[in-house]
C-alpha cells in the first residue's frame, strides 16, 4: 500500500508523462498529489470532491484535470496547487 | 448531453466532453492526437476525429451486443495502435488508427478486464487487471497476442491500472493499481 492517503477508493490515477515520480490520485475526499511516486501525498486544499478522474495533459504537464461523480470539470494550471471549475456551454 | 466549453475567462476552459462518459476530451483521450476516448464508465468507446467536437461510436468485433468499456491505453510512439480492455469481451486491439479490431484474448482466463496498463519503455509489454472468472493480473509480452497470469494482483476492486516509468531496480517498473482499497504499488517483475 502507498503510504499517506485515506484508506478509501482511488478512482483515477495519472503520472507526469516524463517526470514520473509526480502522480495525481482522484478520491472522494478530492485530488492528491505526490511528488516522490507516493511516497507522500498532499490533497489540493481549494480543489474539487468526490473526484472520479485525473489526467494530466500529456503536451502541458503543469495542465491537469478532475473530474467529478457529478459531472464537473475542474482544471488546474499550476500543477494542481489552483483549480477553477470549467464552465460548460452549448447544447 | 454532454457539451462544448468555451474560454472566457482566464480561468475557465477551453474544453470539450466525451457526450458519453463526461470526461474532457484532454482527460478522456489517451492517444497524442486526441482522438480516443475512454469511456470507463460502462459505455461504449467513441472517437472523436475533430478534437470533442463530435463523436463516432466504434464498433467492436463482439458478439455482444453491447460491450462496456473499462479503460483505453494507446501506445506511447505509433497512436495507431490502441488497446480497449471491456467488461464483458476481454481485450480489443487495433493497429491501424480503428479501422479494424481484433480480439487479444489468447491466454485470459477471463473477460472482465477492468484495467490495461502498457509499459512505457517497452510498449509491447502490458498489463491487465481481470475481474471474477480468472481474477488475477495478466502480461502480455508481444501486444496482446499471448496473455500469462503473473500475479493475484491487488485486494480490492481495481479502477484504473498503470505502468509508471520509475525503475524498481530489479529491472522492472512500477505497476501502480487505484482499488477500491486504496492506491497500490507492485514492481512489475512479478
Amino acid at each position: 500500500m502507498v503510504g499517506g492517503l485515506p484508506t478509501s477508493t482511488v478512482n483515477g490515477f495519472a503520472a507526469h508523462p516524463t517526470n514520473p515520480q509526480l502522480m495525481y490520485v482522484a478520491m472522494r475526499d478530492g485530488v492528491f498529489r505526490s511528488d516522490n511516486a507516493g511516497e507522500n501525498w498532499t490533497r489540493a486544499a481549494n480543489g474539487p470532491k468526490n473526484v472520479a478522474a485525473v489526467a494530466i495533459n500529456a503536451k502541458r504537464p503543469t495542465e491537469v484535470y478532475a473530474a467529478t461523480a457529478e459531472g464537473k470539470l475542474f482544471r488546474s494550471t499550476d500543477g494542481g496547487t489552483q483549480w477553477a471549475e470549467a464552465r460548460r456551454v452549448g447544447p | 448531453m454532454r457539451a462544448a466549453l468555451e474560454e472566457t475567462t482566464a480561468t475557465q476552459v477551453t474544453e470539450r466532453y466525451c457526450p458519453v462518459c463526461g470526461k474532457p476530451v484532454a482527460e478522456a483521450t489517451h492517444n497524442r492526437f486526441g482522438e480516443w476516448c475512454c469511456s470507463d464508465a460502462h459505455s461504449g468507446l467513441y472517437r472523436s476525429e475533430d478534437e470533442g467536437r463530435s463523436w463516432q461510436l466504434v464498433s467492436l468485433p463482439s458478439k455482444h451486443p453491447h460491450v462496456d468499456v473499462m479503460a483505453v491505453t494507446a501506445h506511447p510512439e505509433d497512436a495507431r495502435m490502441v488497446y480497449v480492455a471491456t467488461h464483458e469481451a476481454g481485450v480489443f486491439k487495433t493497429a491501424d488508427g480503428g479501422k479494424s479490431w481484433h480480439e487479444a484474448n489468447a491466454g485470459l482466463a477471463g473477460v472482465d478486464v477492468h484495467g490495461l496498463a502498457i509499459d512505457p519503455r517497452d510498449p509491447q509489454k502490458l498489463h491487465a487487471a481481470v475481474r471474477d472468472k480468472g481474477d488475477g493480473i495478466y502480461r502480455t509480452m508481444d501486444g496482446g497476442a499471448k496473455w500469462v497470469r503473473v500475479d493475484d494482483g491487488p485486494g480490492g476492486e481495481v479502477k484504473v491500472l498503470s505502468s509508471v516509468n520509475i525503475s524498481t531496480g530489479m529491472g522492472g517498473i512500477f505497476l501502480y493499481a487505484g482499488t477500491a482499497e486504496g492506491l497500490q504499488r507492485n514492481p512489475d517483475c512479478f
